[in-house]
C-alpha cells in the first residue's frame, strides 16, 4: 500500500529551517495565549513553548504588581514561571466568565487551623500565608510545597497580647520580596498597654537566588496604642532609629 | 573643511553577486563591523558572507541604508534586552511595508539578520512572524507554515484539553 509522504521542497526556506534558537526569539514576541496555541501544533513547537527564555520574556512584560515575582527571574525555572503566569491568568479568565459565586475553589491546602484565634493573611503573590496562632506566635506556610508546614516567623509576646490584625506592606523598589508587617496586639477590653509592632520581613534565598522561606529580625517599631480615643498612637518608641518605618 | 569621504566596502554573497556598500550602511551588521574593525589596511578583496545570497542581501541592505546612522543597540546582556522589548505590534510603518513579503523570503531575512548580527532587522521579523500566529488555531498555523502535527490523537486530545480554558475564540 503506497504512503503518502510530506516532502518538503529542501531548496526552499520554510519556518522549520529556522533553528531552535530563532524559533525561541519569535516565540518570545507572541502572547501567552498565542504560546498555548503553538504547544498545540507539534513536538518541536511544543519543546519550544517549554523553553525558560519564552517564560521570562512574558514575565518581563507583565506588570511587577500582576505576577508578584519575590526574586529574579533568572531563580525560577521555565516550568514554575509558567505556572505562576498562568495562574495568574486563569484567575482572571475565572473570574471574568463567573457570575456572583460562581467561583469554585481551585486549590485546597492541608493546613489546620486552631480553634479558637486564627488570623490569616496572604502575603501578595500568593506564596506565604501568615497564620496567627493561640500562643501569639505568627507562623508562615508556604502554600506552594505539598504539606505547607508552618514556620515561625514571629515569636510571641511577653504581653502574651494575640494579634487582632494583620497587615502587610510590600517594598515594591526591592527586587527581592520584603515587606513590613504590622501587628496590632491587644487584650479585651482595650487597654492602654495595647500596641502595634512593625515587623520588616525579608525572604530567604538559597544560592541560587531562590526564595525559601522568610524571617523576621527585630521588630522596627512598636508603639503603644493611645488608651481613650481610637486608634489614635500616643507615645512611639522607635527601636531601631536606622530602619525605616511606614 | 570638506566631509571625509565615505569609505566603500565590497562584499561578496554565496552566489558570486557582489555588492560595493558605504561602510556605514554595512555597520548596521555588528558582524561586518568587528570584521571592518580587525582589519587594519584597506583591501580590495569582497568581504565574503558564504550565509547569504544576492536577493537576500539586497533586501538586507535596503533595510541598513533606510536605517543608517540610527544608533546601535549597546551590547547589554540579553535580560535587559527584554526588559525594554516593545509589544509585538509595534513595527514601524517604513518597516511593515519593507517586510510585506512572501514566507520564504522572510525566513531568509530572519537567518540572514541573525547571521549578520542585525538585531533590529532580527526583532522585526521575529515580531512579523508572531503576528503571523496571532489568534489562530493549532490547525491554522500548522497550514499556515506546513507544520505536520506528529502528535498522536490521544496526545492531542490530552494537550488541548489542558490548554482549552485559555481558548479566546
Amino acid at each position: 500500500m503506497p504512503l503518502a509522504i510530506l516532502i518538503p521542497d529542501q531548496k526552499r526556506t520554510m519556518f522549520f529551517s529556522l533553528p531552535d534558537e530563532l524559533l525561541i526569539e519569535i516565540a518570545k514576541e507572541a502572547s501567552w495565549r498565542d504560546i498555548l496555541t503553538l504547544r498545540q501544533t507539534c513536538r518541536r513547537l511544543m519543546d519550544i513553548t517549554k523553553s525558560s527564555k519564552v517564560w521570562r520574556c512574558l514575565a518581563s512584560r507583565e506588570f511587577r504588581q500582576t505576577l508578584w515575582l519575590e526574586s529574579s527571574s533568572e531563580s525560577y525555572s521555565a516550568e514554575e514561571l509558567e505556572v505562576l503566569i498562568l495562574r495568574r491568568k486563569r484567575a482572571d479568565h475565572t473570574y471574568e466568565i463567573a457570575r456572583d459565586g460562581d467561583i469554585l475553589p481551585q486549590r485546597i491546602l492541608p493546613i489546620t487551623a486552631e480553634k479558637h484565634h486564627n488570623l490569616v493573611c496572604l502575603v501578595p503573590g500568593g506564596r506565604w500565608l501568615l497564620i496567627s496562632n493561640k500562643d501569639g506566635t505568627i507562623s508562615y506556610h508556604d502554600i506552594n510545597s505539598g504539606d505547607c508546614a508552618g514556620h515561625e516567623l514571629i515569636p510571641a509576646t511577653t504581653q502574651s497580647r494575640l494579634p487582632g490584625s494583620i497587615s502587610v506592606d510590600v517594598d515594591l523598589d526591592s527586587p527581592v520580596l520584603k515587606f513590613n508587617l504590622a501587628l496590632f496586639r491587644f487584650e479585651y477590653p482595650l487597654n492602654s498597654e495595647d500596641f502595634i509592632e512593625i515587623w520588616q520581613v525579608d525572604l530567604v534565598v538559597d544560592e541560587r537566588g531562590k526564595g525559601v522561606g522568610l524571617t523576621a529580625n527585630n521588630p522596627i517599631l512598636k508603639c503603644l496604642r493611645y488608651q481613650l480615643e481610637g486608634h489614635a498612637i500616643s507615645r512611639a518608641q522607635l527601636l531601631n532609629a536606622n530602619d525605616h518605618h511606614t | 573643511m570638506a566631509a571625509p569621504a565615505t569609505q566603500q566596502i565590497k562584499i561578496r554573497c554565496n552566489d558570486e553577486k557582489e555588492f560595493t556598500v558605504d561602510r556605514d550602511v554595512l555597520e548596521r551588521s555588528v558582524l561586518i563591523k568587528n570584521m571592518l574593525e580587525d582589519v587594519t589596511e584597506q583591501q580590495d578583496a569582497p568581504i565574503p558572507l558564504p550565509n547569504v545570497s544576492g536577493p537576500v542581501m539586497a533586501k538586507v541592505l535596503e533595510y541598513c541604508t533606510h536605517h543608517r546612522g540610527e544608533p546601535l543597540p549597546s551590547a547589554d546582556t540579553e535580560q535587559s534586552q527584554d526588559e525594554t522589548r516593545k509589544r509585538t505590534t509595534d513595527i514601524s510603518e517604513w518597516d511593515q511595508k519593507f517586510i510585506t513579503v512572501d514566507q520564504e523570503m522572510l525566513f531568509e531575512i530572519i537567518l540572514a539578520a541573525n547571521y549578520l548580527d542585525i538585531k533590529s532587522l532580527l526583532d522585526v521579523g521575529c515580531k512579523t512572524v508572531a503576528n503571523m500566529i496571532k489568534g489562530k488555531t493549532p490547525e491554522e498555523i500548522r497550514k499556515l507554515f506546513n507544520i505536520v502535527n506528529d502528535f498522536t490523537p490521544e496526545e492531542e486530545a490530552q494537550i488541548k484539553k489542558e490548554n482549552e480554558w485559555a481558548e479566546d475564540r
